[in-house]
């Protein structure tokens, strides 16, 4: 349901938190030296812990007998120095929050300043962990207009939540110029109602179709081994724990990281929080958004879900040091009109009306010549295979005429499939150019409908290869920051002068003016 | 626009400019390509000998594993030996004051607009082997990825690095 509850999020919500002064020092939650110490003592402990039984092994007496001593003072050392040095930098690191910038000093040996300027920040984020919620502490993320530091916040300040949240709202004042703060957040109606049961789909159903596959196959395989006369228990068991990681546990991850979803637009600030376990809040400019991107893998396409994210740069390091490779969901796993009208509501700024144009007639001869190749290469994998375990066969003793099938079935299903592919391709890959953004539709399996605005591409390639050239056909490839640094996104064949149109749009627009940089600091 | 047949668009006319205004490389960037691919060659030459003279003491190699093997060696000479001549005839480049323009290839042929707005970095780079003949590369660093103008003449290289930096850095100045 989109836009329920009464209170819309306006930016004239009176600000609930003092305004911090430039003379204002900060330190740290002691809680940094604790986490410090306890990460040091697990590591430790675990390494210790493989030198004791390496120890058990030895012959030498004295190993035996002084391990265990050697071991603690070991660990005793590695604790008391990180602790010594965890505290020394903690009461010797200050904030500071200036007018136009902020400042980390650390005065230590390595002396060192960090300032970033409030204009070059792209993401401000709260991460809660379980030793957050006992200490009742925040952990602030801070991630820069960098592709370069995608992978990693700028900084990683931890700070009693009150502080967490007066220094956040006067960081959004200061980034967004809105008054809507941290503390609105619990208060603020969600633009679009995600129920438990919607996160449990989304996280059984938006993993890449390939590894459903390989997870569900792996698993009926293993249970198969374990259960019949004839199998093997040992690789049974390889085979369920192969699925449990492949598959059940990015399930199980997926629906704890997005349990309470929620996610509201206030100006020009989009909020999201969710988080079972450890909690995030994020928060992005949409002027940051560099693309919008509807997704479906095939399982989900068959009961018609679709789910929303947006690639936005830094917002991948928001997710702390476990996850860094996800681009913030809009919206999870939900019917075609729900995402569209999320999307209309949340990032207005990338719905337009364009006419898409499907590959045309000609793309077939590329998109079956490579799959002729594709499956050539196939085939002869296949045959190499087939003639190793013939080779194999009278040493092991292997049934031939099962191998035979299975490699047969395999190539035969391969390249039926590269063949399907193609056609499927034809007919689904397209193209759309607006005024100001254009998208592409790509993905037969896994399907992606990418939104962008020329104004965030940095580079555009055209690229034609021997047999899509004498058709006047080409692919492009678009390069623009994203929430893991970079991402290139790619299109299907088509007319490269029509392609071309992209980057001639692209520099038109800032040679003319309609793009203007100030929009998107 | 690239369907691309070699023909009267690679002549260069006094000002070394093709007849649609691009820079094509100079003649000794092909001398560079050879030595590199030779050495390339070398490397691989050393690892199939490896593999074909030796794989058979520990296993008995099918003949059709060494009849593909070769082949895969021949037609990754051919192409290293090929490669630089149709490299050369096909490289163009052209900067204007809105965009760096980059045309090049062997078998697939791409067209990169690279924004002059969206340079972050410049850099200029040059190798043994491209030292030896007086060349440079030229990287450019978008914050989405990085496009290089290779074989370039040293002095060229650094013109043109120059001449970007200063124009980035005079947008940098404007928006202050």
């Amino acid at each position: 349901m989109i836009g329920e509850g009464g209170r819309e999020p306006t930016s004239e919500a009176p600000p609930r938190f003092e305004r911090i002064p430039a003379d204002e020092e900060f330190i740290q939650h002691p809680v940094k030296v604790a986490e410090a110490v306890l990460q040091a003592a697990i590591v430790a402990a675990f390494m210790l812990f493989w030198f004791n039984i390496s120890m058990m092994d030895a012959d030498e007496a004295i190993a035996e007998k002084y391990s265990l001593y050697i071991s603690l003072a070991a660990f005793l050392s590695i604790v008391g120095i990180t602790a010594w040095v965890a505290y020394w930098r903690w009461r010797r690191t200050t904030i500071r929050f200036g007018e136009t910038e902020m400042t980390v000093f650390r005065d230590t040996v390595f002396k060192k300043q960090i300032r970033i300027a409030y204009s070059k920040i792209a993401s401000t984020n709260v991460n809660r962990g379980i030793v957050n919620r006992v200490t009742n502490t925040s952990r602030l993320m801070i991630n820069i207009n960098s592709s370069v530091n995608a992978f990693a916040p700028e900084l990683k300040l931890t700070f009693g939540t009150e502080v967490s949240d007066r220094i956040r709202a006067n960081l959004s004042q200061k980034m967004y110029g809105n008054n809507v703060i941290p503390a609105d957040e619990s208060g603020t109606p969600s633009i679009v109602t995600i129920t438990k049961t919607d996160v449990i789909l989304h996280g059984l159903l938006s993993q890449p179709t390939g590894s459903a596959i390989f997870g569900i196959l792996m698993f009926f395989f293993g249970i198969y081994q374990m259960i019949t006369a004839t199998g093997d228990f040992a690789s049974g068991m390889v085979a369920i724990l192969l699925a449990f990681f492949s598959y059940a546990v990015p399930v199980v991850a997926m629906i704890f990281h997005y349990f309470n979803y929620k996610i509201y637009r206030a100006g020009d600030t989009i909020y999201i929080s969710h988080g079972f376990v450890r909690t995030y809040h994020k928060s992005f400019k949409v002027s940051k958004i560099n693309a919008v991107r509807i997704s479906s893998p095939m399982i989900p396409r068959l009961i018609k879900r679709y789910m929303l994210d947006a690639e936005v740069v830094g917002l991948a390091a928001s997710d702390g040091d476990n996850s860094n490779k996800r681009s913030p969901l809009l919206c999870p796993m939900k019917d075609r009109g729900t995402i569209e009208r999320v999307m209309s509501a949340i990032v207005p700024e990338f719905v337009y009306e364009v006419e898409m144009k499907n590959q045309p007639r000609e793309a077939a001869k590329p998109i079956f010549i490579r799959a002729a190749i594709w499956s050539l290469v196939f085939a002869a994998a296949a045959y190499l295979f087939y003639d190793t375990m013939v080779n194999m066969q009278s040493a092991e003793g292997i049934a031939m005429e099962y191998i035979a099938a299975a490699v047969i079935s395999v190539s035969a299903l391969a390249v039926v499939g590269l063949f399907v592919n193609g056609v499927m391709s034809r007919r689904i890959v397209q193209y759309g150019r607006g005024e100001d953004k254009f998208t592409f539709l790509v993905g037969v399996v896994d399907r992606k409908i990418t939104t962008m605005s020329y104004d965030k591409v940095q580079m555009a390639e055209v690229e034609g290869g021997p047999f899509s050239r004498p058709y006047g056909l080409a692919r492009c490839k678009i390069s623009l920051l994203s929430s893991i640094g970079s991402q290139n996104i790619r299109s299907g064949y088509f007319d490269s002068e029509e392609l071309e149109a992209i980057s001639e749009e692209v520099v038109a627009r800032i040679k003319d003016g309609r793009y203007d940089h100030k929009i998107y600091l | 626009m690239m369907r691309g047949k070699m023909s009267d668009e690679f002549k260069v006319d006094e000002n070394g400019l093709t007849t649609d205004g691009y820079h094509v490389l100079t003649k000794r960037s092909v001398g560079s390509m050879y030595i590199g691919n030779a050495i390339a060659l070398a490397v691989l030459s050393v690892i199939v000998y490896v593999i074909y003279a030796y794989s058979s003491q520990f296993y008995e190699v099918p003949g059709i594993y060494k009849a593909l093997l070769l082949t895969a060696y021949a037609l990754i000479a051919v192409y290293l030996a090929v490669g630089p001549a149709v490299y050369y005839a096909r490289y163009r480049y052209r900067i204007d004051e809105d965009r760096i323009d980059i045309r090049k290839g062997i078998l697939v042929i791409s067209h990169t607009v690279v924004p002059i707005e969206r340079v972050h970095q410049l850099e200029v780079a040059r190798g043994p082997i491209n030292n030896l003949f007086r060349l440079a590369d030229v990287t450019i660093t978008t914050a989405g990825g990085i496009a290089s103008i290779q074989y370039l003449e040293i002095p060229v290289a650094e013109e043109i690095a120059d001449s970007l930096n200063a124009y980035v850095t005079e947008i940098l100045r404007k928006r202050e």
